[in-house]
């Protein structure tokens, strides 16, 4: 058992260090449990993870840490350290530094990102001076004019403040050892690796399971907590900027920055590629890896001979984003078509409990108490895809489900929505050896359509068997976890660190009293540089 | 419009601490360089003695006010001309200390002395006025129909922050496009209004099934099914049931309260 050393910079060092956002080991998700299975793939590689994180999220575990984790790194987003004071002459470096920060967080980065962490790393400057500094002050007012003109102020500052510092902490922190770093997504995470690939010249891939900047643009779209000024009326296209305009914005240029530092650059299917190439990702660094699951354990999963009345299961988190809700009406309409139909949900409540309590009182509304059954978590889920007849995926958003690889490894037909790579899954592709279609793809928040492909499925024994069988030859050829593991320890040993490395211990910014100069950084004490917050502990 | 006024705070608050900030000069630097003087004169003091306490003085009161650029001319004026040189320098502070601070007056007059042309110009530039007919704005639904994706995801954000029923057409026509985040956003806010609807139902559900007696809850129940009918978000199957749950719920409040209404003691009152 490898032991967790108190700093990154004695650490052992990884063969893989794997960087996420808001996710592992903290957040129970997708993005999470694909790396959970990655590591217990590969247990001959060591890994080191690091957490970005903010300070109010919780940092209770919940994954078990696999054996071959050497150490867990936080980066805290909202804290970054101080750095030197600045003086009088920094100034211009002070300007300069604002200046770069704006070109990252106005999307189009080019080299600013690395030039930005040689003049912190040059010059010891960081928030002290690019931040809270009154010439920082004068230089962010400019940035205002420029990106926000016609925005609140103390909106723009706010964001500006978070944007920068996020940045600032990313590119102050030490980090571990490892031979190639691993990014999981664009955005902080893909910073992170920008930040590592830049510093080591170690590789540096980043894996997109959905595509960041969409997802973000997303959620802004929808955001209530964002202020608009509602001075466009309903206008679209030509409009005064937003505040979200600056976000967005901001994300864009990270997975710029993310996608220029890549060596490689990996997604699940096909359709995200196209999103890649439009964001800037060079052609020639894409790769396709889908997620894989056990497809041995699924496989035998024998299916259930004995009379049961008609089971459509839903595995998934009770959250808005998995619609539950339609689920739960297209329930309503199957029962007219199916009157004995069951409905089995399987999945965590409490992340969202007002919209689980929502789900259940419009079960209560839609008279379905003995249809619809919420069992929560199950120990284990092989059990209910035994007794199921079809899976159904409502989801607004999904990049690759992992619960529809695994559903239709045991031979179980899918109706899915038109979302990430599941028409991939269900129908195939161009160059698909598998030929047919495993179950229906149906239009998200569409419950008439969804009940309507159920009802097909339930009430047609031949159909359900036939596309049964082509899940069960379709998910082995392409999903199977033995292929995937290969794909990527192929992937990380065909990567070389460049001519560049750094052998010596990184050198964070600040000095204690004198001043580095540009592109050299005096030798100064750990605890001084490294917060707390860096701490390692199992 | 934000910005000068911002810029006006941002002035007005550096003029105040510069009154302080003078008299701390005065002190630091004017008070030394005048026993000093005196001490030379009185010959207390060696010329070279007197140079060296100077000069070191000077260079004293730069290092201390590094950040403040005013410094740097009391410290000049001082080096030439000593206790004399620091009043000329305490002198020309003032004086333009005096003149920021009208100019900041200024510009608050200014602001509210804005001409009926800077008024307009202002409205144009932050868009709460346009110039051209209605038509030159282009229907939503005809970004959905052949817009880029970004402006049909701006379309969608839209619609999300200031939903009307009119808009449902568009949201469903972006559940078909071709662009998956087109796709996903429209879902995401045709699943977001649906959820306000269904919460609010099933919480005035939840409240009559446990005062049923209530003529009120009844009827609060109705009224958000009918308002769930009148969004538009419903498919014709759908919209007939709610709108049968909707009348009989509110039949149901009406008998109550006429039955209330009907009973002796309510009769009399």
């Amino acid at each position: 058992m490898p032991e967790f050393l108190a700093h990154t910079h004695d650490a052992v060092e990884a063969d893989i260090c794997l960087i996420v956002e808001g996710g592992y080991p903290y957040v129970l998700g997708g993005v999470a449990s694909w790396m959970d299975a990655l590591m217990r793939a590969s247990p001959h590689v060591t890994f080191h993870i690091i957490a970005i994180t903010i300070s109010s999220q919780p940092k209770v575990r919940k994954f078990d840490i696999p054996a071959n984790v050497v150490g867990i790194l936080d980066i805290v987003l909202d804290v970054s350290p101080a750095g030197d004071r600045p003086a009088y002459k920094d100034r211009q470096h002070i300007e300069q530094g604002v200046r770069l920060l704006q070109e990252i967080l106005s999307g189009n980065p080019d080299s600013c990102f690395t030039k930005l962490i040689d003049l912190t790393r040059g010059t010891g400057l960081a928030q002290a001076a690019l931040l809270d500094s009154k010439p920082a002050w004068t230089a962010m007012e400019q940035v205002y004019q420029d990106l926000l003109v016609d925005g609140p102020l103390v909106d723009f500052f706010w964001t500006w403040r978070f944007l920068a510092r996020s940045i600032l902490s990313i590119i102050t922190a030490p980090l571990p050892k490892a031979r190639v770093f691993h990014a999981v997504s664009t955005g902080y995470a893909g910073l992170v690796g920008a930040y590592a690939r830049h510093v080591t010249g170690r590789p540096y891939v980043v894996t997109e399971h959905g595509i960041y900047t969409n997802e973000r643009r997303i959620e802004l779209g929808v955001a209530s907590w964002i202020f608009d000024s509602g001075a466009n009326g309903f206008a679209v296209g030509e409009k005064p900027r937003q505040l979200r305009d600056v976000w967005l914005s901001a994300f864009t240029g990270f997975s710029r920055v993310s996608y220029a530092l890549a060596d490689v650059i990996t997604t699940q299917y096909r359709a995200n590629q196209n999103y890649q190439l439009v964001d800037g990702a060079p052609e020639h660094k894409l790769r396709i890896i889908p997620n894989g699951i056990d497809v041995d354990l699924y496989a035998g999963v024998k299916r259930c001979t004995e009379p049961h009345p008609p089971t459509v299961l839903m595995i998934g988190r009770i959250v808005p984003i998995k619609d539950t809700r339609t689920f739960i009406m297209a329930t309503s309409l199957l029962r007219e078509l199916v009157p004995d139909v069951v409905a089995i949900l399987i999945g965590p409540e409490e992340e969202d409990p007002a919209y689980a309590a929502g789900c259940r009182s419009l079960v209560a509304q839609l008279g379905l108490e003995a249809t619809v059954q919420f069992l929560g978590r199950v120990p284990d889920v092989k059990e209910y895809l035994a007794r199921a007849d079809v899976i159904a995926l409502t989801s607004i958003s999904e990049a690759q489900p992992i619960a529809l690889l695994e559903a239709a490894a045991t031979g179980l037909p899918a109706v899915t929505t038109d979302v990430g790579s599941c028409r991939e899954i269900i129908e195939g592709f161009a160059d698909d050896p598998v030929v047919g279609r495993g179950g229906f793809v149906v239009e998200a928040c569409n419950p008439k359509a969804t009940a309507e492909a159920l009802a097909t499925i339930l009430l047609d024994d031949e159909l359900r068997a036939s596309m049964g069988q082509i899940m069960l030859r379709r998910i082995p050829n392409l999903y199977h976890k033995e292929r995937i593991r290969h794909l990527y320890e192929e992937l990380y040993s065909s990567l070389e660190p460049s001519a560049r490395v750094e052998t010596k211990p990184i050198r964070a910014l600040g000095t204690a009293g004198r001043r580095s100069l540009l592109g050299k950084v005096w030798p100064v004490s750990k605890d001084r540089l490294f917060p707390a917050r860096y701490a390692l502990e199992r | 419009m934000i910005a000068s006024s911002s810029t006006v705070v941002m002035q007005s608050n550096p003029a105040r601490r510069t009154r302080a900030q003078q008299a701390l000069l005065v002190a630091v630097v004017l008070c030394p360089e005048s026993v000093l003087f005196v001490s030379f004169a009185s010959d207390y003091l060696s010329l070279p003695a007197y140079l060296g306490l100077h000069l070191g003085l000077c260079a004293l009161a730069l290092v201390l006010g590094r950040w403040w650029s005013s410094v740097w001319m009391l410290v000049a004026c001082t080096a030439v001309a000593g206790p004399f040189g620091s009043l000329i320098g305490v002198g020309l502070l003032v004086a333009q200390n005096e003149a920021s601070g009208d100019r900041a007056k200024d510009d608050i007059k200014g602001t509210a002395k804005l001409s009926h042309l800077e008024l307009l110009h202002g409205s144009l530039r932050d868009s709460r006025l346009r110039l051209g007919s209605a038509s030159s704005i282009r229907p939503l639904l005809d970004v959905f129909i052949d817009g880029t994706p970004i402006e049909k995801l701006d379309a969608l954000s839209l619609i999300s922050s200031r939903f009307v029923p009119p808009l449902v057409p568009a949201l469903k026509l972006g559940l078909g496009d071709r662009d998956a985040s087109v796709r996903v956003l429209s879902a995401t806010v045709l699943a977001q209004q649906h959820n306000q609807h269904t919460r609010c139902i099933g919480e005035y559900l939840e409240q009559a099934n446990r005062e049923p007696d209530a003529p009120a809850n009844w009827r609060r129940l109705g009224q958000a099914q009918l308002d769930y009918v009148g969004s538009g978000l419903l498919s014709a199957e759908r919209t007939e049931r709610e709108l049968s749950a909707a009348r009989t719920h509110l039949a149901r409040a009406d008998a109550m309260e006429r039955a209330a209404s009907s009973t002796p003691a309510a009769a009399y009152a």
